[in-house]
């Protein structure tokens, strides 16, 4: 347990033992006969593989066009690699692409220049193995006290709480957690803890602010309560570099738990699924509504960047369509 | 050992001499003789000798598991009671090694196991060991193993555990850190609570093992002289009744704050009155407060996998003026090392990890730069060993280092590459002052960014590094020019890395040749050929060449941060070697040698 343990120190104290023994070795070798030698020969004529030059990764940028992302609520789901092919989210994606205003995505723009940086500028510094698991565990512990904190109460807090960069963490940890469908269970067990919440709130007002953990000491700060309460209400969705923003969404009717449902199907479609029955219901709704919005931005052509809806705009669910597949959510 | 060189002449009366000194007494001279250089060079002085020494070796370290065949091993130590064999090159453990690539612990058990028949520790370090391996050397040499440390190794399961758990009682130290382990179940961790009573150390820190609590409270209870215990994650208020029977535990590491903010939850954990070495999983602000009755006392403080900001870093280390070593990510900030300079003056000991450097998350805004080491440089003398990641750096800090710290044996910077701004670059002059000041350094580690040592720097580490053994370098150097100034000054340097360097495949293989005492070398990022024929310009005997080729499915790949992985480049691994041509090369390891 000594730290001496630790660290072996220097040399210098038996090095004159070990040259005293290489001139002996010497003295010995010199009185014996020498002989033998090695042979040296080279003939380097094997091809090898072609050099290690890289080439750039076209797909990086269609990647980063093919992300999906719904935020609402505070909260921000985003689905990586969420290619179009085939089904109601597919409409859902495009009608969003279609819509409107230009995102910048800047964590494309900085992944870009991390690439060009590993090629002109050297390999990018590598994070030790057992570090790297603690960030990204991190950041899924955070999450899971953001989500599950108050278990017996179901107690979810409410919307507004987090920031972006809390957000981001959501993001992080709910790619790193194993895509869609865990995706999507989470951002539907977040809608409905929240609808309960709002609910209960109704009832009992004092439950609402106070969380039961803190976070992020120092970095909590005391949110503006109209400003969030309005952003919150807000759906947005961001797909193909463009976003789709409504206005005033509050999840009655469980719309947006149909949405994620929805999407969540399709996504396993995406994921390969072959194979699988198609519910009705759910899917088609939520891409009829997306059709039917696109029409009345367009006919009031104000660059339809934000639509109001009053009542909310997805149709309530099919009883019995997406019962079934709650199991894969969990 | 030591004294003067002696003369020849003198040397060939000890020669002489040496006939009559009967075998017997050689025997209890050698067995004095305990450093590892020593025993090479006595070996070395004729065959007597060198017989004798086989005969009374009992630790063998073999720097690299495809540098000699475990016959020979065996053939030459057959009274070896201590054997560590490492693996994977050290990029292994920064994911740029495919867990495929080899590092076979069978060849070495299979060989070894039973006719050794003194062995009774076995170390082996990022190597693949299996279920099969652990049970042939449990049922050769389970009986009297008293040490079996796995060190980063993948392949096997806790049934194997439990196996060495069951057969293994005389085992004092079962070291499994950072092992890819199949867990299925905690029934070896009961196994050995009931089977063993003289276990001393036990490590499966950074494993996903799940263990009951009730176990390891029935090992302190059975183990009465268990004093370092480094686990996986376990809340720690179900540790309670653990430290409670635990008494001679003086290091403890791991166990985890599940819930955060909850001091109230962890107030009751009373730690065992030896304890002085530390870490604790997830600690974050609110439950910093359990370890301040006893901080004076801490010798060792693991900050690695807390949630901390800088702010308590300063707070916590203000209150530990004892420590020897602290280990801590750079969230720590200059701030935090300034405490450190302040408080800890016998510190020995300092490793600055990288964090997470998504700047978003706003607890992370520590980052090290000049300002944090040379505090730590002028407050900490005894330092005998620092790896830091900074984000920024001078050279007036390496000068400060050089003047302050004499008795560094090891030095590793990181630049990271995030920040846009360096204040200082290039750091010919700061590199070379620290190496002229720091004699006693045998390890140097220097990672930069392009432009950050000119050709003119590179030399100086050449120069003024004579005593150093091992030594990464990436980033360094502006031409092939420098390199081979370089490596005309390496006269000892025996295992050398280097990453992302401009260097071209000849001015590799010139420089190997140039360096009398290397016998290992890892590549990555170099300005490959088309053909890669250069690279066998170092081609000579004993000395295999080993190309991996950027593969293609590595493109694809990201890591779960959405980065690229960064496999993707070519490596280049070359050693001696008295095995031959290594026979398990995966399909994608391309032996390279001489038609």
């Amino acid at each position: 347990m000594a730290v001496s343990d630790h660290h072996c120190g220097g040399g210098g104290r038996s090095w004159r033992f070990a040259v005293a023994c290489g001139v002996l070795s010497r003295c010995v070798k010199a009185e014996a006969a020498a002989a033998a030698n090695g042979r040296h020969r080279h003939h380097p004529t094997m091809l090898l593989m072609p050099g290690a030059d890289v080439e750039p990764d076209v797909r990086e940028e269609a990647a980063a066009a093919a992300q999906l992302k719904i935020m609402y609520g505070g909260r921000m789901l985003v689905f990586d690699d969420f290619f179009p092919a085939g089904g109601a989210v597919v409409e859902l994606v495009r009608a969003a692409a279609r819509a409107g205003q230009d995102v910048r995505r800047a964590g494309a723009a900085r992944r870009r220049v991390g690439d060009s940086r590993g090629l002109d500028a050297g390999l990018p510094v590598v994070r030790k193995v057992s570090l790297q698991r603690f960030v990204e565990k991190r950041r899924r512990m955070r999450v899971y006290h953001i989500l599950y904190t108050d278990k017996s109460s179901h107690h979810v807090p409410g919307p507004g709480r987090y920031r972006s960069w809390q957000c981001r963490i959501i993001i992080a940890a709910v790619a790193g957690a194993g895509g869609f469908v865990v995706a999507c269970g989470v951002l539907s067990r977040c809608v409905k803890a929240e609808a309960a919440a709002a609910a209960a709130n109704g009832r009992r007002h004092h439950h609402h602010h106070h969380t039961t953990m803190l976070l992020m000491p120092g970095a909590d700060v005391e949110p503006d309560v109209r400003e969030e309460a309005a952003a919150a209400a807000q759906l947005k969705i961001m797909y193909g570099g463009r976003m789709l923003v409504f206005d005033d969404f509050f999840p009655a009717g469980g719309a947006v738990v149909e949405l994620v449902r929805a999407a969540a199907r399709a996504g396993r479609d995406d994921d390969g699924a072959r194979a699988r029955r198609r519910p009705a219901g759910g899917e088609e709704g939520v891409a009829a509504a997306v059709r039917g919005e696109e029409k009345s931005q367009a006919a009031r052509g104000d660059g339809a960047v934000h639509t109001r809806h009053s009542p909310p705009m997805l149709p309530a669910r099919t009883p019995g369509s997406g019962r079934t597949d709650d199991a894969a959510f969990y | 050992m030591g004294g003067e060189v002696p003369e020849p002449r003198r040397l060939n009366r000890a020669l002489s001499f040496d006939d009559w000194v009967p075998d017997e007494a050689l025997h209890l001279v050698m067995g004095h003789v305990e450093d590892p250089r020593d025993r090479e060079a006595a070996s070395r002085v004729c065959r007597r000798w060198h017989r004798i020494d086989a005969l009374t070796r009992k630790h063998v370290t073999v720097a690299f598991c495809y540098a000699a065949r475990p016959a020979r091993l065996r053939e030459r130590f057959p009274r070896l009671e201590s054997l560590s064999l490492k693996g994977k090159p050290r990029a292994a453990m920064y994911g740029l090694i495919p867990d495929d690539w080899g590092a076979y612990a069978a060849p070495w058990i299979d060989e070894l196991a039973a006719p050794l028949e003194c062995l009774k520790a076995l170390h082996l370090r990022r190597m693949t060991v299996t279920d099969a391996d652990i049970a042939a050397l449990v049922r050769a040499r389970g009986h009297m193993l008293q040490e079996l440390k796995l060190d980063k190794c993948i392949g096997f399961s806790t049934d194997a555990l439990r196996l060495v758990a069951r057969s293994c009682r005389s085992l004092r130290t079962l070291f499994l850190e950072e092992c890819h382990i199949t867990d299925k179940g905690g029934e070896w961790l009961h196994e050995l609570a009931v089977n063993n009573s003289v276990l001393v150390t036990l490590n499966f820190y950074m494993t996903e093992l799940k263990v009951a609590p009730a176990d390891l409270e029935l090992l302190a209870k059975n183990c009465k002289s268990l004093i370092s215990l480094k686990m996986s994650e376990c809340d720690l208020s179900d540790l309670i009744s653990f430290f409670q029977t635990a008494n001679a535990l003086q290091d403890f590491a791991g166990g985890a704050f599940y819930e955060v903010g909850e001091l109230t939850k962890y107030e009751k954990v009373k730690f065992p009155p030896r304890l002085c070495f530390l870490g604790l999983t997830y600690m974050g602000t609110n439950e910093m407060p359990v370890i301040f009755p006893f901080s004076m006392k801490l010798k060792k403080l693991d900050l690695q996998y807390t949630f901390l900001t800088t702010e308590d870093h300063c707070q916590i280390i203000a209150k530990c003026p004892n420590l020897l070593i602290l280990e801590v990510r750079n969230v720590i900030g200059d701030r935090g090392l300034e405490v450190v300079g302040d408080t800890c003056k016998k510190l020995r000991r300092l490793r600055i990890e990288r964090g997470d450097d998504d700047p978003g998350l706003q607890e992370e805004q520590g980052g090290v730069s000049q300002l944090g080491l040379t505090a730590v440089a002028v407050g900490c003398r005894e330092l005998e060993y620092i790896a830091a990641y900074v984000s920024d750096i001078t050279n007036g800090a390496l000068e400060s280092i050089g003047t302050f710290c004499k008795n560094l044996y090891d030095f590793r910077l990181v630049l990271l590459d995030r920040e846009r701004q360096v204040t200082d670059l290039p750091l010919d002059n700061g590199v070379c002052a620290l190496l002229r000041n720091c004699t006693k350094l045998r390890r140097f580690a220097l990672y930069l960014r392009p432009g950050g040592l000119s050709d003119d720097g590179l030399s100086y580490i050449g120069q003024y590094s004579g005593n150093i053994q091992y030594m990464l370098l990436g980033n360094v150097g502006e031409s092939d020019h420098g390199l081979i100034r370089f490596a005309v000054g390496c006269t000892n340097l025996q295992k050398l890395e280097l990453r992302s360097c401009c260097f071209s495949e000849r001015a590799l293989s010139l420089a190997v040749l140039q360096m009398p005492s290397l016998r290992y070398i890892w590549v990555q990022g170099y300005r490959a050929s088309q053909t890669g024929l250069d690279l066998l310009l170092m081609a000579r005997p004993f000395w295999n060449i080993e190309f991996t080729p950027p593969s293609p499915e590595s493109f694809n790949h990201m890591t779960e941060d959405g980065e690229p992985c960064v496999d993707s480049h070519a490596q280049v691994l070359a050693y001696y070697s008295l095995a031959g041509r290594r026979s398990d090369c995966p399909q994608w390891v391309i032996p390279l040698h001489p038609a």
